[in-house]
């Protein structure tokens, strides 16, 4: 090959300097070497090494696992949307399990009122729906009727005598529920397990029969939370 | 042009926590490593560029304490490093293999500039992106604010008002201590506002949170100015909502500018696409396809076959939409101006993980809207909510109505048959939180209780992130939000019972103090019941 070619007064190119320029501009932009990013380790401080946090949380999970077992009385009511409130309660003390047998024939009921739990020495009767309940544990979702003003509800398990004097044994929390909104149209879905309380002035509906079933919480299967171990950790 | 109004536009940057150094690599952490590649570190660049330009505007910024102690974490941002290094790599990979065909391989090349331009800017700042963000606050172009500790929805931790209290506190008290001030604003976690809530913000100091639109529309007022002035609470805390318009012209699914043909196709990715045995190596396992943030295609439409993305077509509908929404916002505030009795301002959040990973155009989108906005022709200004109530501090008296921005307005996105066993779980936790605190007042605690204690009450945080129950209901990732709530109940669990029966194994509790390294400075006794804080009265045996 002729060097001479390349330069000198004969040197006659097809491509010209700018276009020279601009194309090893861009293969320099595009194709040139890189250093991989230094990984600065120094200030990791893990002093235990992975696979031993790993037996830990794995341990603690295996015993602490949060279980449907509790030891005092609660009713919670939570606001979902303006046709729903959300409930659930525990019966922990032996006299409300007492109550409770036998199944189906007893007096132990739910009531919820449209209004602020109130002071018990201010008696006022205030309207309320009574549903007869038969298990220690349960959740579920309410069907109320609408409003357009703030309303608050609360509620009671409590045990109706045979002299229709009613003992509360638990009572809830007050909860604000959402008001409906010139904007949304209010949510209608209903699910099997739900208890509608018509719109009308409150009667009593039909009991709730069949307890939450009792679900693992554990997650035994991990699917999606993948945690990957190097080799020389397995 | 006079001004005649204003627009405020806010990000709210959030993801879960999902540290775990208990593997040596975690498919979940790949969410903060994406968010970062495609979401925060193109947002500096836009400021930076913005800021270099001299560009006037102003933005608002509200970084949640989880995410913020990620970005802090020494071991996610080696993760990280190691991460984008992955990435260049498989776009060099891609360079060679797509020679053959021009329109890939010019794409791959532009895979290529946008990692190396990635990690360029976060060695620039040392891989702490959070000083980027300070950097921009102190030109005093970016407001930064932010939210509750671990994002939690608080309309349905609100049993427990000591819970909320020290959702609101831990939040503003991490932010503090990264960025040396306080916030002025407050991202309720969702939205999620029920009145009261007003009260608690008003006693951490914050001065204006932010509602969905119903929320100011519904309120114990009609709001005469409807969307477009805060309301005052009655207490100096101010609300301000989001505008539907605005809204609608990014977040809709049919309507929205991400959606548009000549956008890139989020879906399409090559971790999915390519054959096994090349990907290997940047997927998780090298068996389990994810995305690599390497997609090739645009959105083309319903049911067509995805064509090739095109560069220069993106560009150009960037700038197109771009000036689309400037001119609607002009258009709104025209009309506004001439009817109220004072400047509107138009509130626009939105999640600032849409711009970058759902939307890749969407960083430079927000480019070109903060340039138009800072043109003279232009009859509004970018404001944040702070210099609006410095400008106007009288506002109508009235509470918000309780509201949300999820699906329906309210909280059954957060509780629903696929969700609803969390509830009794972490309340029950938060009591038992309570209790402790409050048993151990007054009393001389070692410090291996202290730090149990302590401990206990990160657990408790963690577990109630509004994520978990979000992501059950979504069906997303639903093993892994289980995992990770049944792993933080278990904590708070364990604890609780070792600080109960005086058994504390430091060797555990270590292992859960380098596992759950968050919130530093937490101190236990915020959860000592106060006298308003106690409970009704329950019946026992």
């Amino acid at each position: 090959m002729d060097l001479r070619l390349s330069s000198g007064k004969n040197f006659n190119p097809r491509i010209s300097a700018s276009e020279m320029i601009k194309i090893s501009h861009k293969i320099s932009r595009d194709f040139s070497p890189v250093e991989p990013i230094k990984v600065d380790t120094s200030n990791i401080k893990l002093t235990l090494p992975s696979q031993e946090l790993l037996r830990v949380s794995q341990n603690i999970n295996l015993y602490y696992a949060p279980k449907i077992v509790s030891v005092i009385n609660k009713l919670t009511l939570l606001a979902v949307d303006p046709r729903h409130l959300y409930i659930y309660w525990n019966l922990a003390n032996s006299q409300a399990k007492s109550l409770l047998q036998p199944m189906y024939n007893n007096d132990v009921v739910l009531r919820i009122y449209s209004e602020p739990k109130q002071d018990k020495i201010n008696i006022k009767p205030k309207p309320f729906i009574e549903i007869p309940i038969h298990t220690f544990q349960s959740q579920r979702k309410i069907s109320i009727p609408k409003t357009s003003k703030h309303t608050t509800y609360s509620a009671d398990i409590g045990n109706n005598s045979e002299n229709n004097n009613f003992t509360s044994l638990v009572e809830s929390n007050d909860l604000h529920v959402y008001k409906e909104s010139k904007l949304f149209t209010p949510p209608t879905s209903h699910h099997d397990n739900d208890v509608d309380i018509q719109d009308s002035e409150f009667h009593p509906v039909d009991p709730i029969l069949f307890s939450t079933p009792v679900k693992s919480h554990y997650a035994s299967t991990n699917h999606s939370g993948l945690g990957h171990k190097d080799k020389d950790g397995e | 042009m006079v001004n005649k109004g204003f627009l405020s536009i806010i990000l709210h940057a959030h993801l879960p926590y999902v540290r775990h150094p208990e593997y040596d690599s975690f498919f979940e952490e790949n969410w903060l490593f994406e968010a970062i590649t495609e979401c925060y570190i193109p947002l500096i660049n836009v400021l930076d560029r913005l800021n270099n330009d001299q560009i006037n505007y102003r933005l608002t910024l509200s970084l949640s304490p989880t995410l913020i102690s990620m970005l802090r974490d020494d071991l996610l941002q080696s993760r990280y490093q190691h991460h984008l290094n992955k990435q260049i790599e498989l776009a060099e990979k891609e360079i060679i293999r797509t020679r053959h065909n021009p329109q890939l391989h010019k794409l791959a090349r532009h895979y290529r500039r946008f990692f190396l331009k990635t990690k360029k800017t976060y060695a620039h700042y040392d891989s702490d992106l959070l000083s980027a963000f300070k950097k921009h606050y102190k030109t005093g172009h970016l407001e930064l604010i932010t939210t509750a500790a671990t994002h939690g929805f608080l309309p349905l931790l609100n049993i427990n008002e000591t819970t909320v209290r020290n959702q609101i506190n831990t939040g503003i008290e991490t932010f503090k201590s990264n960025f040396g001030f306080s916030p002025s604003g407050f991202w309720l976690p969702e939205c999620g506002f029920y009145p009261g809530l007003e009260t608690l913000l008003a006693n951490s100091g914050i001065k204006y949170f932010f509602t969905d639109t119903h929320g100011v529309m519904d309120a114990s007022e009609i709001p005469k100015n409807g969307t477009y002035a805060p309301l005052d609470c009655g207490n100096g805390v101010m609300a301000f909502a989001r505008d539907r318009e605005s809204s609608h012209q990014v977040w809709s699914a049919e309507e929205g500018y991400p959606g548009n043909v000549n956008y890139r196709e989020y879906y399409s990715d090559i971790g999915f696409e390519l054959d096994q045995e090349y990907i290997a190596p940047y997927i998780l396992d090298g068996t389990t396809r994810i995305n690599t943030g390497i997609k090739y295609h645009r959105i083309t439409g319903k049911e067509l076959e995805k064509d090739y993305y095109d560069l220069k077509q993106a560009r150009l509908k960037i700038d197109q939409d771009a000036n689309d929404f400037i001119t609607k916002q002009q258009q709104q505030i025209d009309q506004l101006s001439s009817t109220m009795d004072r400047a509107p301002i138009i509130v626009a959040p939105y999640d600032a993980e849409l711009f970058g990973h759902w939307w890749f155009e969407g960083p430079s989108w927000l480019e070109s809207v903060l340039r138009l906005a800072s043109q003279k022709n232009n009859n509004f200004k970018t404001i944040s909510c702070s210099d609006y109530l410095k400008q106007q501090s009288m506002h109508q008296v009235a509470i918000p109505a309780a509201s949300t921005w999820g699906d329906d307005g309210y909280s059954s996105y957060w509780i629903n048959e696929e969700n609803d066993w969390i509830y009794p779980f972490i309340h029950r936790a938060a009591e038992e939180m309570e209790q402790l605190a409050t048993d151990f007042e007054g009393m001389t605690v070692s410090d291996l209780q202290k730090r149990a204690l302590n401990q206990a009450a990160r657990s408790l945080l963690l577990a109630q992130a509004s994520d978990w129950p979000f992501i059950m209901k979504s069906g997303t990732t639903t093993e892994y939000a289980k995992k990770r709530i049944t792993d933080h109940l278990a904590r708070f669990n364990y604890l609780n019972e070792s600080i109960r029966k005086n058994s504390i194994d430091e060797h555990y509790l270590f292992a859960l103090e380098t596992m759950d390294n968050i919130f530093p400075d937490i101190d236990y006794r915020s959860y000592t019941i106060k006298p308003s804080d106690a409970p009704p009265s329950i019946k026992s045996d």
